[in-house]
């Protein structure tokens, strides 16, 4: 028995040390390059940040796989903010100050990457966030990219979505920090245009557990169409709220609820809610990166999982055309003009966003289904 | 009736804050310091429930037994190995382990759990609602209000008429008199986690029903209680009780005026005015220390 | 009943005590005076299991004690009555009469303390924060008479009163002697306490210096000379 498992043994460290030199020689004969990442990993928004963590481990398995960036792998430093701005710039000023790199994909949360912006410009670093889309951001530094269209952009996917409906009169309840403020503002000037009225403006806090007078406000309106945007928590606990209190209207959500955790939480009330998500998800590439994601985590991705996949093959790409530099990053994601990726094609704008297109769904007995191409 | 309806919001909020307030006071009253780690025991009461209910398959009136048992045997361990070893250390030492343990607990949890958030519904006798005078109260609702009703009363009972009560509040009148007297004073201070931590256990089962579960639910659930505390007056359990229901409906009347992202807003600011003109807080007493039933 | 031979000790500091040899007899009345800072009240901390150093023997009817807690002498019938207000100011008075009775394991029934302290039956509901000093000072005595004790230790219970409730103090400590409970007290009022006492040691600089009985230490001229620094007989009660 002894001989034997020491066969075995020996037979498993041959194995290890094959697969180890094999791997080598695909992407391990140069120095890595190293890039930072920079998300919510724990606390109350861990699920964005983790689900994106795996869309760039995702990436980087495959870019490594393939030979790394012209032999040099690819390496990506991830740092935790728990969603608190003030982590997240100690976090950049170590990725930057002792790691060097040159460029951060970070953070998720639009406050979290406002927090990093004027970091980004001080030491010429690249900043690239993968769904912060607060249009505080826009043309915010030139260092600055986004990958999925900012809230400008939501928001008037939101006109289109009211028209659809033929309604002219509607409340909207938005979460209190930069990217609920800036989808709510762009929604009312651009309803007020088309000939809407808005008929109450409703904030809740960020971390709230309790909406019910916050609901009493918006069901005394008399809306019978409300528009909300927030994160999965806080609106999923709200609608869930308003469904005890018999408060059924027809919802819109904003993309960052088009999550399962999101319908899950919401229960019955969900169901007809129409949802938005940024990019396309009906298309070749999307099908061949949610096999991949679900054959590597046993999990399908969250709709924030291949943005953060495309970012990070955006950076490498930026890396082999522009040199491993700031500078050089940031010229060749400048001139990104049509790159498709899981999540839609890419073109980077002067503000630094991408143009995007959005999808609208529906929930349907507790499953969000495609409903439309917007 | 919106304003009643609001008014019911406000109590609920309120009843909840409550559970988890009186046992700041509490141990504030014996130990003279805020026990941090408060409202993280209430937390994972709710995470006891919930795997009572889901991963045990007990009933609801079980899992708030699992929670309480479960959160006053966690809040006498805080307090025999994090507390007791600390107590002639000054008032700053303590303060600091309990954000220690506080952040233990949160990460324990989210190890075990994961960072997922949860709900558990109510079960189907809690479920409906009725209607008081044009106002929704849900099930649930009623149920918070009758468990924290009850809860306070045994809490009135224990601390005002029995024996261990009557040591409870000579150990918080005067610590080294009870020592030389021969109360059995690691006791008492013992018996107020225990109370304190299983009523914060009860908060988070009635809590978590009522909203989220998730590891950091503590938090703002503790900071909310504290200010209900300070508001009501630091050591009294009766001014716990008032601070909370009157902050809970503050935060609403404020959640209907400004929105409901000012509802922490309304209550600091409900807290500095009562302040300013009752520095000792709604029945407290201008020497704090005493636990006062 | 009690035993100090040769005990010493402190706060952790310098030591307070440094050689404090006395005895109580059973049903003894003994009191221990002696200038300011002399150390008398360490002395019953010593006794009584709260002073954190001791060195030294204590014996109670032979057995040491030394470093037991308060509740341990407690259960063995000694009772401590610390310098000071001791009232738990926020508990009623008929509440720290129950206390003591949960506590001490031969305590009597409130209703049989308040027949020997009939002025303390129509305060009964009443916070003892609210009391008198003198009321304080009674319900004290009372909290220690209802625990049965053998051994009394009392540290300065006229402290602050008025002479007319002075002579109730004394007359509650006659009392509780007379039915057979041994006493230590420490005084200031040294006069009043010799009076009073059976015997009594003079406590100097840490040490046990002077023993005899009452009356005779109050017409000893040294005791005059160390501790009331007049002459004696002319003030004598």
């Amino acid at each position: 028995m002894r001989g034997a498992k020491g066969i075995a043994a020996s037979a498993a460290a041959l194995g290890v040390f094959l697969a180890a030199t094999a791997g080598a020689g695909a992407a391990a004969g140069k120095t890595p390059y190293v890039v930072g990442f920079i998300n919510h990993l724990t606390g109350p928004a861990a699920v964005y940040g983790q689900s994106m963590m795996k869309g760039t481990e995702l990436a980087v398995a495959q870019i490594n796989a393939r030979g790394g960036i012209d032999g040099h792998p690819l390496k990506v430093i991830y740092k935790d903010d728990q969603l608190n701005p003030s982590l997240a710039v100690s976090a950049f000023n170590t990725l930057v100050g002792v790691d060097h790199v040159p460029v951060v994909m970070g953070s998720g949360s639009s406050t979290v990457t406002l927090a990093l912006v004027p970091l980004a410009t001080r030491t010429h670093t690249v900043l690239i966030s993968s769904i912060s889309t607060s249009p505080l951001l826009a043309g915010s530094s030139p260092w600055f990219f986004g990958v999925m269209a900012d809230d400008n952009a939501q928001g008037a996917e939101w006109v289109k979505v009211a028209k659809a409906l033929h309604v002219t009169r509607a409340a909207v309840m938005y979460i209190n920090n930069d990217y609920g403020v800036g989808v709510m503002k762009v929604f009312d000037k651009d309803f007020a245009a088309a000939g809407g009225k808005v008929l109450v403006n409703q904030s809740f806090p960020q971390g709230g557990t309790d909406f019910r007078t916050d609901i009493l406000k918006v069901e005394a309106s008399g809306a019978k169409t409300v528009f909300i945007v927030g994160h999965v928590q806080e609106a999923g606990t709200l609608l869930a709220q308003a469904g005890q209190m018999g408060f059924h209207p027809q919802w819109v959500g904003d993309t960052a609820l088009n999550a399962p955790q999101f319908v899950q939480l919401a229960g019955a009330e969900a169901n007809g809610m129409i949802l938005l998500s940024a990019g396309n998800h009906f298309t070749a590439a999307y099908r061949r990166f949610s096999a991949a994601f679900t054959a590597r985590f046993h999990e399908a991705p969250t709709i924030w999982s291949d943005f953060a996949y495309d970012t990070t093959n955006l950076v490498a790409r930026a890396i082999a055309r522009g040199g491993y530099d700031a500078a050089g990053i940031r010229a060749a994601l400048a001139a990104t003009r049509g790159y498709v990726g899981a999540s839609g094609v890419k073109t980077f704008q002067r503000d630094g966003f991408t143009a995007g297109n959005f999808d609208w769904y529906r929930v349907r007995n507790g499953q969000i289904v495609f409903w439309h191409a917007g | 009736m919106i304003a009643l309806q609001i008014l019911v919001y406000g109590l609920v909020t309120g009843a909840n804050y409550a559970l988890v307030a009186v046992g700041y006071t509490l141990v504030y009253g014996i130990l003279k310091f805020i026990n941090f780690t408060h409202g993280d025991v209430a937390m994972v009461g709710s995470f006891l429930a919930l795997t009572a209910i889901g991963a045990m398959g007990l009933g609801l009136p079980a899992a708030v037994g699992v929670a309480v048992v479960g959160c006053a045997i966690l809040g006498m361990a805080i307090e025999r190995v994090a507390y007791r070893p600390l107590r002639r250390a000054g008032r700053l030492t303590p303060l600091l382990t309990a954000i220690g343990v506080s952040l233990l607990l949160e990460n324990l949890v989210q190890l075990v759990f994961g960072a997922a958030i949860r709900t558990f519904s109510p079960p189907p006798y809690l479920a409906g609602t009725v209607v008081v005078a044009g106002a929704y109260v849900t099930g649930v609702q009623i149920a918070i209000f009758a468990a924290t009703a009850v809860a306070v009363a045994v809490l009135a009972w224990l601390i005002g008429r029995t024996a261990l009560g009557r040591q409870i509040r000579a150990t918080a009148d005067n610590f080294d008199l009870a020592v030389a007297m021969g109360v059995p004073t690691d006791r008492a201070i013992l018996a107020v986690f225990a109370l304190g931590s299983a009523l914060a256990g009860l908060a988070g089962v009635l809590f978590g029903m009522e909203t989220t579960v998730t590891p950091t639910m503590g938090i703002s659930l503790g900071i909310s209680a504290f200010a209900a505390v300070v508001l009501g007056g630091i050591g009294s359990v009766p001014g716990a009780v008032v601070g909370a229901l009157v902050l809970g409906v503050a935060e609403n009347v404020g959640a209907w005026f400004l929105g409901g992202s000012w509802s922490d807003g309304i209550g600091v600011l409900v807290l500095a005015l009562t302040l300013l003109v009752r520095p000792e807080g709604l029945l407290g007493r201008r020497d704090p220390g005493a636990v006062k039933l | 009943m009690l035993e100090l031979r040769g005990v010493a000790g402190g706060y952790g500091g310098p030591q307070v005590l440094r050689g404090v040899t006395l005895r109580v007899a059973a049903g003894e009345f003994v009191a221990l005076i002696g200038p300011n800072g002399a150390g008398k009240s360490t002395v019953l901390k010593a006794v009584a299991g709260v002073l954190p150093r001791v060195e030294g023997e204590i014996a109670l009817e032979g057995r040491p004690v030394q470093g037991l807690s308060p509740r341990a002498l407690l259960a063995l019938g000694v009772v401590y009555l610390p310098q000071g207000r001791n009232v738990f100011p926020s508990l009623t008075v008929l509440e720290h009469l129950e206390l003591m009775r949960d506590l001490a394991p031969h305590a009597l029934s409130p209703e049989a303390v308040l027949e020997r302290f009939p002025a303390l039956r129509p305060l009964l509901g009443r916070r003892a924060g609210l009391l008198s000093g003198g009321q304080q000072q009674l319900l004290c005595l009372a909290r220690a008479a209802l625990a049965s004790p053998r051994l009394l230790l009392v540290d300065e219970p006229s402290l602050g009163l008025a002479p007319r409730v002075v002579e109730d103090v004394f007359a509650a400590l006659a009392d509780l002697r007379g039915r057979g409970v041994s006493i230590l007290l420490v005084e200031q009022n040294a006069r009043r306490a010799l009076a009073a006492a059976d015997r009594a040691y003079v406590l100097e600089l840490g040490r046990t210096r002077l023993e005899g009985r009452g009356r005779e230490l109050l017409e000893d001229p040294r005791v005059a000379q160390l501790y009331l620094g007049a002459p004696v007989s002319a003030s004598a009660p």
